[in-house]
């Protein structure tokens, strides 16, 4: 699992960045990379040796646009192993 | 190349009542496409290939679809007509944590195994709109190329857009939000255009695409700004092709469709991401490629499938895997107009402009 440490580094990163999600705890993901054969042979790519886990870490809150409607933000801030950023994402 | 053209009699009666008319039109367009081979079935009716008529149910019409492959050979393009009461999506297991139960898709009518994050065929819709009249117009669309484009995007998204945009346009006329707003928003902006950009928030339940700046939601676009719109449309935004119990009164890609120069649009049927900044990713790569493609002169629906196996690709080179967004990406992106459309005049306009 994911530690503390890193969990806060993200946190005050996504603070910075991103200020509507200022204060949002994150729900965090753990993903089981497993070599996905199938996808690889239809693209006729030579299937690599991925194993390994990645986190994600989602802040997830609710917004209202001028005409009071209610949309989902989500930020999404996925990292490896080592705990290095590997993408992050945003809800469109 | 063999076409599909693909519906449902009892549903379209349904739909649109008097289905005459537009029986006539397909045997029109079919008539048109010469160098093609195009057919023209009802899942719920008996046909020349003996094919077991079906119900109306995805799962059983891909079946149809794969059961006339075997006695007609590969189809390489599906066109369905008719919206989601009359060949319904695939409710798809959602890939990622978020709150869309199910992702609507049509990748498994265009896939021949049940990996169907690869699509093996083209396929697009033409959504009915509860009028015949609607679904014609889809398939007279002729093109009138002006080498111009137009985009938009939230301002937090602007240099990610760019990225997309420049595939298209220059990256200074792309319009942001804010300032935009849909009331200072010109109808004129997308008139004689080849190509419109949305990178917009969206809801299932508003037919507004928004702007972004801090914590602020301004409208960027309603209905009431579409007025004479025309070109390709490529939109991010969440929800942007979510169509079901929607008219043109309150979906603004079909709003788009009814316009008699818009000549397709590929859009997400649920929430979709995209990356903050460059590079592109998800619905940025997506919609960049789709653009890339439409922009060499090959039709929407190849332009579309391409779009899927080089994201597909890319995605597998630069990280090694599919994880759960790119998944998603993969399956909720439709396309709807006629995949045989292609913006073929801009070849010879732009070799004119070479010789000059």
């Amino acid at each position: 699992m994911i530690n503390k440490k890193t969990v806060n580094r993200i946190k005050r990163m996504v603070s910075k960045q991103f200020p509507e999600f200022k204060g949002i705890d994150p729900k965090i993901l753990e993903r089981k990379v497993k070599p996905q054969s199938a996808i690889y042979r239809k693209l006729l790519l030579g299937t690599p040796k991925i194993l390994g886990k990645v986190f994600r870490l989602k802040f997830e809150k609710k917004v209202t646009t001028v005409d009071e409607m209610e949309i989902d933000r989500i930020l999404t801030v996925t990292l490896n192993e080592a705990g290095k950023i590997i993408k992050i994402t945003e809800s469109r | 190349m063999r076409i599909l053209m693909l519906s449902g009699k009892d549903a379209l009666k349904r739909q649109i009542n008097n289905i005459l008319n537009l029986e006539k039109a397909v045997q029109k367009y079919i008539k048109n496409k010469r160098i093609h081979q195009v057919i023209f079935l009802y899942y719920d009716r008996k046909n020349r290939f003996k094919v077991k008529k079906t119900k109306k149910d995805a799962r059983s019409i891909r079946k149809f679809i794969q059961q006339l492959e075997t006695k007609w050979g590969n189809i390489d393009c599906l066109l369905i007509l008719g919206g989601d009461k009359v060949v319904p999506f695939f409710r798809l297991k959602n890939p990622c944590d978020d709150n869309d139960k199910k992702v609507l898709s049509d990748n498994p009518y265009a896939s021949r195994d049940n990996n169907f994050l690869i699509p093996e065929r083209v396929c697009a819709r033409l959504p009915d709109n509860n009028d015949a009249g609607f679904i014609i117009g889809q398939l007279k669309k002729y093109s009138k190329v002006t080498l111009k484009s137009f985009g938009i995007s939230t301002k937090v998204w602007k240099k990610a857009s760019e990225n997309v945009y420049q595939q298209i346009g220059k990256v200074r006329d792309m319009k942001v939000s804010p300032p935009v707003k849909s009331k200072t928003f010109k109808a004129r902006w997308l008139q004689n255009k080849d190509f419109l950009y949305f990178n917009l928030h969206g809801s299932k339940l508003s037919a507004n695409w928004y702007g972004q700046k801090g914590g602020k939601y301004p409208v960027a676009i309603g209905l009431e700004n579409i007025k004479k719109a025309s070109g390709v449309v490529g939109c991010e935004a969440c929800y942007g092709a979510y169509i079901l119990n929607k008219s043109q009164e309150n979906a603004m890609s079909l709003k788009l469709l009814g316009e008699k120069r818009i000549y397709g649009f590929c859009g997400s049927t649920t929430i979709a991401y995209g990356p903050v900044a460059p590079p592109s990713s998800e619905a940025d790569l997506m919609v960049k490629y789709f653009f890339e493609y439409v922009n060499q002169g090959l039709t929407l629906g190849e332009s579309f499938k391409n779009a899927k196996l080089d994201f597909a690709r890319k995605v597998l080179r630069r990280q090694g895997f599919l994880d759960d967004d790119d998944q998603k990406t993969l399956l909720q992106f439709v396309l709807y107009g006629d995949p045989t459309f292609r913006l073929e005049h801009k070849i010879f306009k732009k070799k004119g402009k070479k010789q000059k």
